[in-house]
């Protein structure tokens, strides 16, 4: 039995369980690195490449706090998640980066995902891992089945409300009866610039004591974000992107919330133009605004905007609330 | 109807080529300028990158001197090019100018949707589309041959600036040239007369290959010119990018399915990046590993600010220039680039270079 590393950063967020689950039933086991801290921080700014986005510095630090513990490494190559459309370059280059910048590693498990170009080469690259592991195709085949299992039901609690942590975790705190809000945000991004708490400087929890009730993209489903992306636009060729835009015009065309808020990380390539789109398509029509964020940025410049942006909406409701009123007592 | 295009180096002169030869009425941007980049900048996304403001600039300058069609190459991919038209075909909207994109997809099938294309932009038979296409083939290759030569010459000068001026002589005539057979006789003229600028033959220039992102290495103006600066400290440059290279590769070579592009590149890069990251991330690892292989004193990575795939780069290009011993100065332009710091980091860079080769050479005197 080996131990192997998985790095709580970027899409950490969006397939831990199928991995866990994965590894687990090649009996193997599985150690996550510690929740983001400061020293985590640091060592990753001191790895990457100044200039490079704070999630890549972050997944950096998170390697780090791993090499030491664990026998292998597990930073997949996710190159397309699903025909004509890709991930970012970054995230191509990671494992290699990865070598590039942290010494002393133990083996990378570098398993290809290309569903675009190299649908061959991404199924034998898992067989491959699973000979470096010492299991034979048909292990590797049922160990793949169960991973998928368990991301089918992830996707099943985080489409029922739960936060990403919750999902992961597999329990949800028994809470009374949810309070009523006074309004409610979508929160869209990559969910590693939000769920990571340390990093994103708690924003979900800041919004949440605000008194706002806080959604994700990923409470939508998949192949629905897909389709209602396309009435954005057609083109959006990275499917993290593509989440965030369906997402956007979803409750753009429902209302089912009062605003919507874009968090990107500065530096992210694919972001710094989708936001653009979506915020120039939506900006006259519900209340949004765009928090561009790094390892500078401080808790009280987030909080300012927070309140800002939440007190506009609870105006901008209220003055409806009483024009309608107004309306109605007239009629 | 009248096309434009963004500025992308001398690419205007073969581009404006193909549309008069097809009766289109063109319209040049004018030469990407302070001005420009202003225009750009201000209706740009903040976190775009260098070329997506500098081509916005281009379009914003073409618009207000009439132009409304616009032509550029589209596509799906990693990098954000692909997504460059979808974005600021939005923001020309909001400003109110009419626009039409006249958009080439690039991802596949170049050449074809090349054609189609240009067919319907100017109702011709594609007889004469091919023909249009063929000519501006032509100047591309006859442009890139005198860079080419232009880069041996210039080291090598006696006097000053002499070689920019006869390469500059022979890109007005070559404006003026309208057929196949006058860019051919231009283009030889000027390689003649490159040649003929007075060297000094005991000059041993430094040798530096210039790598990174496709639009900054061509485009001089997103890095002060780099090459001529470098050029009149006595370094001879060599560039891996150039438009003629791309052409045969995504109009023809892929029309027979053969995928040979940068294969070599690739495969020295292997060791250290593995997979294409899109852009020519891959290609700046393998071409170091390659130059450094072949003696060059050292490598300059230009890449815009925030660029994806060289980013990518960057995070191995140390450990390249470690293993290979080849001193790598990396580059990243914005809009914010200073000329000032710009220079005196090039001469440094140059400096260093000039020191380590005469150590070098000393030792192996010994």
């Amino acid at each position: 039995m080996a131990k192997v590393g998985i790095p709580r950063a970027l899409f950490y967020y969006d397939y831990f369980p199928l991995w866990q689950a994965f590894f687990e039933a090649l009996g193997h086991q599985v150690m996550v690195s510690d929740a983001t801290n400061k020293g985590i921080l640091e060592d990753g700014i001191k790895r990457a490449v100044d200039e490079t986005c704070l999630p890549v510095k972050l997944y950096m630090g998170h390697v780090q706090n791993l090499r030491d513990r664990v026998d292998y490494l597990f930073i997949p190559r996710l190159v397309s998640l699903e025909e004509k459309h890709f991930s970012c370059p970054k995230f191509i280059g990671l494992p290699d980066m990865v070598r590039g910048c942290v010494p002393n590693l133990p083996p990378i498990l570098d398993v290809l995902v290309d569903l675009t170009d190299n649908k061959k080469l991404t199924r034998s690259s898992l067989l491959e891992l699973g000979k470096l592991l010492g299991a034979s195709p048909a292990q590797v085949g049922g160990a793949y089945q169960a991973g998928l299992q368990a991301h089918r039901s992830y996707r099943a609690r985080l489409k029922q409300g739960w936060s990403h942590e919750e999902g992961i975790r597999g329990s949800r705190p028994e809470t009374l009866a949810e309070p009523e809000n006074l309004l409610r945000v979508a929160l869209l991004s990559h969910p590693y610039n939000i769920c990571d708490s340390w990093a994103s400087n708690n924003l979900m929890g800041k919004l949440k004591r605000m008194g706002a009730a806080v959604t994700t993209a990923d409470a939508l489903s998949l192949g629905y974000l897909r389709q209602k992306a396309n009435t954005l636009s057609e083109q959006i060729y990275w499917t993290f992107e593509k989440k965030l835009a369906g997402a956007a015009m979803h409750y753009l065309e429902t209302r089912e919330v009062d605003g919507i808020i874009l968090v990107m990380a500065f530096e992210c390539g694919p972001d710094s133009l989708v936001t653009e789109l979506i915020e120039r398509e939506v900006r006259d029509k519900l209340p949004v605004m765009t928090l561009c964020m790094d390892e500078h940025t401080g808790e009280a410049g987030i909080m300012t905007r927070l309140e800002a942006f939440v007190d506009m909406i609870v105006r901008q409701k209220s003055r409806q609330e009483a024009a309608a009123a107004k309306e109605w007592a007239e009629a | 109807m009248k096309v434009t295009f963004p500025h992308m180096g001398t690419l205007y002169i073969p581009l404006r080529l193909l549309f008069t030869n097809l009766g289109l009425e063109v319209v040049v941007p004018p030469p990407i300028s302070k001005e420009t980049m202003n225009l750009g900048v201000r209706h740009s996304p903040e976190g775009a990158c260098l070329p997506f403001k500098l081509t916005l600039g281009n379009y914003l300058e073409a618009a207000a001197l009439g132009a409304d069609t616009f032509f550029m190459a589209q596509g799906y991919g990693l990098c954000r090019f692909g997504f460059y038209t979808e974005v600021q075909q939005k923001i020309m909207r909001e400003l109110g100018y009419d626009c039409n994109m006249a958009l080439v997809n690039i991802s596949q099938n170049v050449l074809q949707n090349l054609l189609r294309r240009l067919k319907e932009l100017s109702g011709k038979s594609y007889l004469q589309v091919l023909r249009a296409v063929r000519l501006a083939l032509v100047g591309i290759k006859v442009l890139d041959d005198l860079e080419k030569l232009l880069y041996k010459v210039r080291p090598r000068e006696l006097r000053k600036g002499e070689s920019t001026k006869v390469y500059q002589n022979t890109l007005a005539r070559l404006e003026r040239a309208s057929s196949v057979s006058e860019l051919r006789r231009v283009g030889s003229e000027g390689l003649q007369e490159l040649a003929a600028v007075s060297q000094d033959p005991n000059r041993t220039p430094l040798r530096v290959g210039i790598l990174g992102e496709f639009y900054v290495v061509l485009e001089p103006f997103t890095s002060s010119d780099v090459e001529r600066r470098l050029g009149e400290m006595g370094v001879e440059i060599t560039k891996y990018l150039y438009p003629s290279d791309w052409v045969s590769f995504h109009m023809f070579m892929q029309l027979f399915r053969i995928f040979k592009e940068h294969k070599s590149a690739a495969e020295a890069a292997r060791p250290y990046l593995a997979y294409n990251v899109s852009g020519d991330g891959l290609q700046t690892v393998g071409q170091t590993i390659l130059c450094a292989e072949e003696g060059f004193d050292g490598i300059v990575q230009l890449y815009p600010f925030t660029c994806m795939p060289e980013i990518v780069a960057k995070h191995l290009l140390p450990k390249v220039s470690d293993d290979y011993r080849i001193p790598v100065l990396s580059l990243g332009l914005d809009e914010h680039s200073g000329n000032a710091g710009f220079v005196t980091r090039l001469e440094a860079y140059v400096d260093l270079l000039n020191r380590r080769k005469s150590l070098m050479g000393r030792e192996a005197a010994k």
